[in-house]
Formats: C-alpha cells, structure tokens, sequence
C-alpha cells in the first residue's frame, strides 16, 4: 500500500516537474532587443575565488556599475581548473550581453598546454582591459646580491644553486622565470607554489633564492627592506613610486615576457549596439577618477585598453607566448608529466 | 610593559561605541555564517566588502574580523545538533558532539564548545598580543621539507581517528589521499583523472565531502530507519550545562587544544580545520576511556572546538606581521585591509598602532560578548531537537543542498553531496568511518607539494631532505611514536585475541 | 555482505585509478612526476582492500545492526537525484518545495495539510534567507 503511494507520488512529482520545466524554458525564449539593453542584472563571472586579485576589481567595477552601465552586476565565482571552468561556462553562455566574465593571460596560456572545451582567444572577445601586472623578480633583502648582473654572475658559478618560485607550473610567473634564465643562458631550478603567499613565505625562510611574483605580493615588504626587487617585466618602469627604482629586464638587456592583465570579456558574437554600449560603459567606470583610487588601493595601477585594442593584445600575446612556451620547454615539461 | 600600555590605548580605541557596535554586528553575523552550512567566511566577508566602502577603515575591519572568529564559535552548533558541519572546521566535532546530542547532551557540548572557544580564543589572543612578530619569523622557519615531514607524519597518526578497525581506516585515508589527486594540479600543470570534464578539474572540496557524509549520510540512516524513530530525551534546565563531571573532564582538553591549534595555526594551509584534527586524536590518546571517543566524549568536543579558535587568531600572526594570507580567509581579510587602503606587512604595527591594537583588543572584546551571547543561544538550539525527525529531517537535507551549491555555485557538485551521502550511509553500515578519508583529502595535497618542493629545493635527494634539522626531528618523533604504538599493539595482541 | 561488496568497490577503484594513474609519469625518487602520488596511494588502496578482503573471509563479525528499511531508501535517493534533475529548469523555490513535501510525506507524516504548509513556509524562510540576505544567485 505504502510503496503504491510512494510511487504515485514519484511519478506526480516527475509530471509536475516536467510541466513547470516546459514553462520556464519558453518564457527564456522570449529575445530581448538589444536597443533596450540593459533591461536586467548582468552576470560576471569571475575565474578565481573569493578574495585575491582579480576577485577585488571585480568587485570594484560590481561597486560601479550601477550608476554607469543602468544595470547592476551580479558576481559569481567559479574558481578552479586555472580558470577554464569559469570561461568554458561564458563561452557556452548566449552571447546577449547578459553573461560576461573576467578574464587574463590564462586565457591564451591554457589553449596552449593541451587541449581545452573552447579555444578562449577566439571563443571569447574582450571589452575592457581594466590593469595589467607585470611579473617582479625579487630576492630577499639580506642577499649578497646588488642588481642582476650580481645574481647571473653568481648562477653562473654556482650552477644549480640558484632556484627560483613561482605559482603554478604553466602560470605566467613559471613563463617570466624560465624566459629570464633562457634570455641570460642560465640554468634555475623552477619550484612551484600553491598561492603568492606560499611562494613569498618560502623566499623570507630562505627556502628559495628569488621568485617571479606579482608586485602586489612584495610591495609591503619592499618598503620595509625586508625583500628587494632585482627586475621588473614590463615594457616601460613601473609608475607606483615604491617600484620607479625597480628596472626592467629590457634596460637590463634580457628579453623576459610576464605580464597578466585583468579584463572583462564576453563571448563572441555580441550584437554590435550591446557591444558599444558595455565597452562605453566600462570605459567610462575605468576611468573614473574614484576608481582609478580604489585601484591604487589594491597595489594596481589602471591600464585601460578598449575592445579593439584588447584583442590586438590578444593576438600578440598569442603569437608570442606559443613559441615562448615552446621554446623555453615548458611545454615538455608539461608534456612529460604524461605518457 | 609597553605592550600592556599600547594594548590599553587598544581597548580604548575598541570601546568606542561605533567600534564596538561594529565588532557585535561581526560577531552576529559570523555567529550566523558558522551555523549555516556551506556558507564560509571568505564568502561572507566579500559578501559585506561593497557595505563596507562607505566606513571608516578601523570600524570595517573590527567588523571583519569579528565576522571571521564568530564563526568559528557557531560552526559546532549544526555539528552538534544536526550533524552537518557549519564550517570546515567543525567536522571533527561531529565525531562526538552529536553521539552527545543523541545521548541528551546536546547542551552539555554546545557549552563546553562555548566556553572552550572562548579560553582558546584568549589563549590565541595572548600569543598574538605578546609574541606576534618572533612567531612569525618562526613560522618561515618551516619550508616545503617540514611540511612533507608533517603531513606524512600527521597523515599516519590523524588516519585511525575513531573506529575499531585500524587497516578500515587506513583503507579510507588512502582513499582520500586519492580523491585529493583529482583536478588540475598546478604542481605539474595538468588535469588528472578527469576524464575532461571540467567540473572535474576543481577537485574536491572538503566542505562538500563532509557534508555528504556526514549531513546527507545521517538523513538517510534516520530516515530509513525502521524502528520507531529514536526519542531524543528531553531535556530539562538543569540538563542544560554541563555536570561537574563533565567540567573536570574536558578543562584540561581546552587548555591543551588552544595551545595545539595555536602553534598549528600558524602554518599555511588549512589550519584550523587540521588544528582540530590534531587536537582530538591527542586528547583520544591522552583520556583514559578512549574507546569512548566517537559515542559522546566530551573531551572529543571540548579539546577540538578550542584549537580551531586559537588556530584563528594564530591565523592572524602571519597576515597582521608578515602581509601574508596563509589560508582562504585570511585571504580575502587582506582584500579587506587592501580595499580600506592599508596594507599589512612588518610596517603595520609601526604605522597604523592605533588600527593594530585597536583591532586586537576588539578580538579580546569580541570573545567575551561572543561568549555571553552564546550562552543563552544554547537553550534555544537544543529546543530546535525537540522537532520531530521526520520534520527536522527533510530540512536538514535542504539546508545541507543549499549550502553545498553555495560554495561553488555548482549544481555537479549537488552530485556528489548525494552520492557521498549515500556512501557515507553505507560505509558507517559497515564498520567504516569517513573520517580517515576527509584526513587523507586535507593533508594528500600538502604531501605531494611538499615532497616535490622540497626535492627540488635539497637537490633531489631524499636524503638530505629528511636529515633537514627540523624535518628529521618531525619524523624521527613520528618514527618513535609508530614503534611504539606497534611494541604496545603486539604486547596486546599476544594477551588476547583481536578483533581486526 | 555488504562490506564485502564495499571491500570489492575500492579494489576495483584502486585498480581502474592505478590503469589512469599508468597514464602519467611517475619519475624517480628524485623528481618525483605527476604520476608519483597517485600511483603509491592507488597501490596502498589496493594492497589494503586485499589484506582485507582475505581477513574478511576469516573472520564473522557479528553485529547487530539497525534495521534498514530499504524501499525508502530507494526513494529517497531517487527523491534526491530528482532535485537535482528538476533545480535548474523549475528554480529553487518549487524544487525544494517539492523535495521539501516528497520527504515529508515519505517520513509519514500525518494529513495533507500541515506538511503542506510546514514545506511552503521552511521554503519560504530558506528562499528568503539564502536568496535576499545572502546574495546566493540560486537557479
């Protein structure tokens, strides 16, 4: 008797449930004109989780947002899988200007290590670069070492002794270290760390000699003496005034490449007018001078790119950094991690 | 001296009303996101960053932080009452505390709990206040060769938590050991054992292993019980607090989990909830009935729900001394720092004293009242058990699936809560414990990091790894701990038959 | 019974994640590869559901155990999957209201009533909580 009315419930819910589902999906049909946009809160999913980084400008611009783009945003983290989950999720999404996501230099770094759901660079397109990190290569501050040349002279003699942190085998940080030692023909042992602060811990315990880092990790500290930059790899010196000292590796005469950007993306074939509208939009939230504050107060600096210039970047940053992984091995290195 | 005087002008700087209301709303709103399931404080923090722009920097952080310690004091509650850990942290504290509540005692644990977060709380407040900057040089001290020492050692010794079968156990952490291999590992920058899909690529997370197994595990069991459902005694005002017994049995386990949670707390990774580890498997093999762990012992609940609140305020060594986030919440508490314009790091105390003291007397403060508002609470929560079960039930399934999607957003890991939960319900139906395996999910990661960083860093040899002075002694007390436990297991085993 | 069916579990587990694990590259003592852990924690796994499996056919444990009413396991996994399957196309409100009255009426509850309002309330109350104080963007 029980198990009959078990059943019958099972099989109402099933018919119930079956009939709600039909409804919802045919009022989702209904297109919304893009002149109208935006008519509703617009989803941006950010790859990492709470906290961090690209988390905060995230929600500086959700801060912004509604005053300047008419809708506010709604963040949803999606961390994990050196953010592929997140961009697969806005790749898959309808390209109707209500889905759009953070994004960096992962985004070209991950199609190059194997195969990912959607090739992002063309799968995605960006609106806005909002700031670019360039990787610093710092020592502690007690090291015997006054610039470059004092570290590569060393290495040199010491071969092996010197081994360099970074985060995450693939990460930027990994591509900015092995250019480094390739551009200066030396040999540094890479070791990987779990997060920033993992890799800056182990530089103060002397546990490794010099990490390639962004230079919101170290700022503190290189204020206080306790960490010193040696290089930093970006085209031109950095302007935040704790880091106008600190030179680039082009001055220095080494060709190194390690420069992460933060930018808002979405997925391709966004209708013209909404396109206009979000790049206007976050041009106008970029270049706000409270923004440009709140920015500074996380230790970045704003960089604005519009759509055009973002994808340029893109292409560039594609072009370069294939051969760069391929030549400095970390490809294989990957690669021979399977068999 | 000086300390005492800056500490002094701290309180005074707490004690301002705006301060102090500030640190009662952190402290309710972290009481809240410790008993709600899922809901961690990282995600409640960022949650409360964008209301926070608009106020002055020393109240905002007061608020923050008091977010960040109360949920530590809430999180044992659900634990307790329901079996669902409110945070990470608390799992361990379903071992025990819940046999309690079956057994009536649900107020006697919710106390203890209160109270040992409190003295652990102030004991993790007194090394911060006294010994913040030495500890922190300390703590760098430990490099990836000590950390592979600890996490082999503590793997080896937190894998027969509770339970009768010590092999079952381990069966189980190595298990976990293995789910922790799933994801991408950026260790060596590949997906392993995802079959490409990228749900899969995150990994496991332990918030939701534990929520399967434990929550969704034990609706199950009591839902499909057959026998008329288990009466929960009623339980009467003086049955409220603990008995003397009770007091004298779990004092010293408060004492000793603060001071454990407090030196664990200050290394990276997830601290407070291996802090809680520790602590009960050393109050197991201190108490002299431990076959009582794992069936209501209230050590189990006392030593446990002290050391993850000591562990919180060592947290805050590394951050507040060093700048640097050890773990998730302290993360986005640098966020908080950051957004507010002042960074922590060596030059914090020096240049903002006012906002350092301010904040650490706010702690001191923030315990006291978290403690005189959980005190009554308890009445209250232990009339929630008065529910019938198969109303409380179904409710704590919902609150667990909630909780589970809040954490990623993910409707795939919905998934795995249910199949956990189902396995959960099976194993416990055969003598496993799912605990060895949530042990094994923590510490595999920090095992494979430490192992292949420390190699590196002492040149491929394994040798000069372990003969690292700090490394070899953490082995070398592992090593005698294990022979020692073998010497007495034979001895037994040759005075009476065991039971595998 | 079924522990031995468990015990069969994890060796057949270990075994197809040891397969998946030949797949990487173990390396040396030295560098120790991709595949180093996983291979060592599959290889314990397996060598531990053997030792047991062995003991197991030697010994009789003897415990009384809880008795299972098994048909409503069934459903309630079933009520469980459903959630899932139903979340994301009829939204959170009315799957957890389904799920909510499915549960109740499964743990007996008496009438038709009360556990009506009892679910359409607590959802009320979860909905609110989640939705509107905690900014959960649920489905």
């Amino acid at each position: 008797m029980e198990k009959k009315f078990l059943t019958l419930l099972s099989l109402c819910l099933f018919i119930l449930s079956i009939m709600l589902g039909g409804c919802t999906t045919m009022e989702n049909k209904t297109v919304s004109t893009a002149k109208k946009y935006p008519e509703k809160p617009i989803t941006l999913i950010v790859p990492v989780g709470v906290g961090g980084g690209m988390d905060s400008v995230a929600r500086l611009l959700e801060k912004a947002a509604p005053a300047q783009l008419g809708q506010p945003l709604v963040i949803i983290n999606k961390p994990g899988g050196a953010g592929t989950i997140a961009w697969n999720d806005l790749a898959s999404a309808t390209p109707d200007g209500y889905t759009l996501g953070m994004s960096g230099v992962e985004v070209i770094l991950q199609t190059l290590y194997g195969p990912t759901k959607y090739h992002y660079p063309t799968a995605l397109q960006p609106l806005a670069q909002i700031s670019t990190l360039s990787m610093v290569m710092a020592i502690k501050g007690d090291q015997p070492w006054e610039t470059l040349e004092d570290l590569n002279q060393y290495a040199k003699q010491h071969p092996g002794q010197i081994k360099f942190g970074h985060v995450g085998v693939g990460s930027i940080s990994h591509v900015a270290g092995e250019t480094f030692a390739k551009s200066s023909n030396i040999h540094l042992e890479q070791v990987p760390f779990q997060s920033p602060a993992a890799a800056v811990a182990s530089l103060l315990g002397g546990h490794v000699q010099t990490i390639f880092i962004n230079p919101t990790s170290v700022k503190e500290h290189l204020k206080n003496g306790t960490i010193r930059t040696l290089a930093v790899a970006s085209e031109q010196r950095l302007t935040d005034p704790d880091f106008t000292n600190t030179p680039t590796f082009k001055e220095l005469g080494f060709d190194v490449i390690g420069s992460n950007w933060y930018e808002v993306s979405a997925p391709k074939d966004l209708p013209i007018e909404v396109t206009y509208k979000l790049s206007e939009g976050f041009k106008k939230i970029i270049n706000d001078p409270e923004f440009k504050k709140d920015i500074e107060k996380l230790g970045l600096q704003v960089t604005y790119l519009g759509p055009k210039e973002s994808q340029e970047k893109w292409l560039m940053a594609n072009q370069k950094l294939t051969k760069t992984v391929q030549e400095t091995g970390i490809l294989d290195t990957i690669k021979a991690q399977r068999k | 001296m000086d300390i005492l005087n800056m500490l002094l002008q701290g309180f005074a700087i707490s004690l301002i009303p705006t301060n102090l209301l500030a640190c009662i709303i952190g402290i309710l709103i972290g009481t809240l996101v410790g008993v709600l399931p899922g809901v961690d404080t990282v995600s409640a923090i960022a949650l409360l960053l964008p209301f926070s722009y608009g106020m002055a920097s020393t109240p905002a952080l007061i608020m923050f932080a008091g977010i960040y310690y109360g949920s530590k004091y809430g999180g044992s509650t659900t634990s307790i009452l329901i079996n669902v850990p409110g945070e990470p942290a608390s799992v361990v504290t379903c071992l025990d505390g819940y046999p309690m509540g079956q057994k009536g005692r649900a107020g006697a644990a919710l106390t203890v709990s209160a109270i040992g977060s409190f003295i652990a709380g102030t004991i993790g407040l007194i090394g911060l206040t006294l010994l913040a900057p030495p500890l922190a040089q300390a703590a760098l001290a430990f490099g990836p060769p000590e950390y592979f020492s600890f996490a082999l050692v503590g793997l080896i010794f937190l894998s027969k938590l509770t339970g009768t079968s010590a092999l079952k156990s381990a069966l189980m952490a190595s298990i976990g050991v293995m789910l922790s291999t799933i994801g991408l590992d950026s260790l060596s920058g590949i997906s392993r054992f995802t079959f490409g899909m990228d749900e899969l690529d995150r990994g496991f997370n332990l918030s939701i292993l534990a929520m399967g197994f434990f929550g969704i595990g034990e609706v199950i069991t009591t839902m499909t019980n057959v026998k008329s459902k288990p009466k929960i005694p009623s339980v009467k005002l003086q049955d409220l607090y603990p008995t003397k017994e009770e007091w004298q049995r779990s004092t010293v386990p408060m004492f000793r989990g603060g001071i454990v949670g407090f030196l664990v707390g200050l290394l990276p990774g997830p601290a407070s909830t291996l802090s809680s580890f520790i602590s009960y498997r050393l109050e197991k093999r201190c108490s002299n009935n431990p076959d009582e762990f794992g069936h209501g012992a209230i050590e189990g609940v006392a030593g446990p729900e002290a050391a993850n609140n000591s562990a919180i305020s060592a947290t805050m060594i590394p951050l507040l001394s060093l700048g640097l986030p050890f773990c998730g919440a302290t993360a986005i508490f640098l966020s908080a720092f950051m957004i507010h314009g002042i960074t922590p790091g060596p030059s914090l105390i020096v240049q903002h004293p006012e906002l350092f003291w301010g904040l650490i007397a706010s702690m001191y403060v923030g315990n006291v009242l978290l403690l005189i508002i959980n005190l009554p609470l308890i009445g209250i929560f232990v009339q929630m058990l008065k529910t019938p079960l198969n109303i409380l039930m179904p409710l704590v399934a919902v609150v667990t699936l909630t909780g589970a999607y809040y954490i990623n957003n993910s409707i795939f890991d919905l998934m795995w809560v249910i199949l956990f939960g189902f396995l959960g319900f099976l194993l416990q139906r055969v003598g496993f414990e799912p605990s060895p395996l949530l042990i094994g999910l923590v510490l595999g990661p920090e095992l494979e990091w430490g192992l292949t960083q420390g190699l590196i860093i002492s040149n491929g040899s394994i040798w000069s790894l372990i003969t690292r002075p700090l490394a070899g002694t953490i082995l070398a007390l592992g090593a005698i701990v294990v022979l020692y436990n073998i010497i007495c297991f034979t001895i037994n085993n040759s005075k009476k038959e065991t039971n595998y | 019974m079924l522990e031995k069916m468990i015990i069969f579990l994890c060796l057949f587990g270990s075994m197809a994640y040891l397969y998946l694990a030949h797949g990487l590259t173990f390396g040396t003592l030295g560098s120790p590869k991709s595949g180093f852990l996983p291979t060592l924690a599959g290889t314990i796994t397996l060598v531990f559901s053997l030792i047991l499996l062995c003991r197991q056919s030697h010994f009789r444990e003897k415990k009384a155990q809880l008795p299972v009413d098994w048909t409503k396991f069934l459903f309630i996994i079933i009520g469980l999957l459903f959630y899932i399957i139903i979340l994301n196309s009829i939204g959170y409100f009315f799957a957890t209201f389904i799920l909510l009255f499915y549960f109740f009426k499964l743990g007996d509850t008496v009438g038709w009533v009360f556990p009506l309002v009892i679910s359409l309330c607590s959802c009320a109350v979860f909905y609110l909580l989640f939705s509107y104080y905690l900014k959960v963007t649920l489905p």
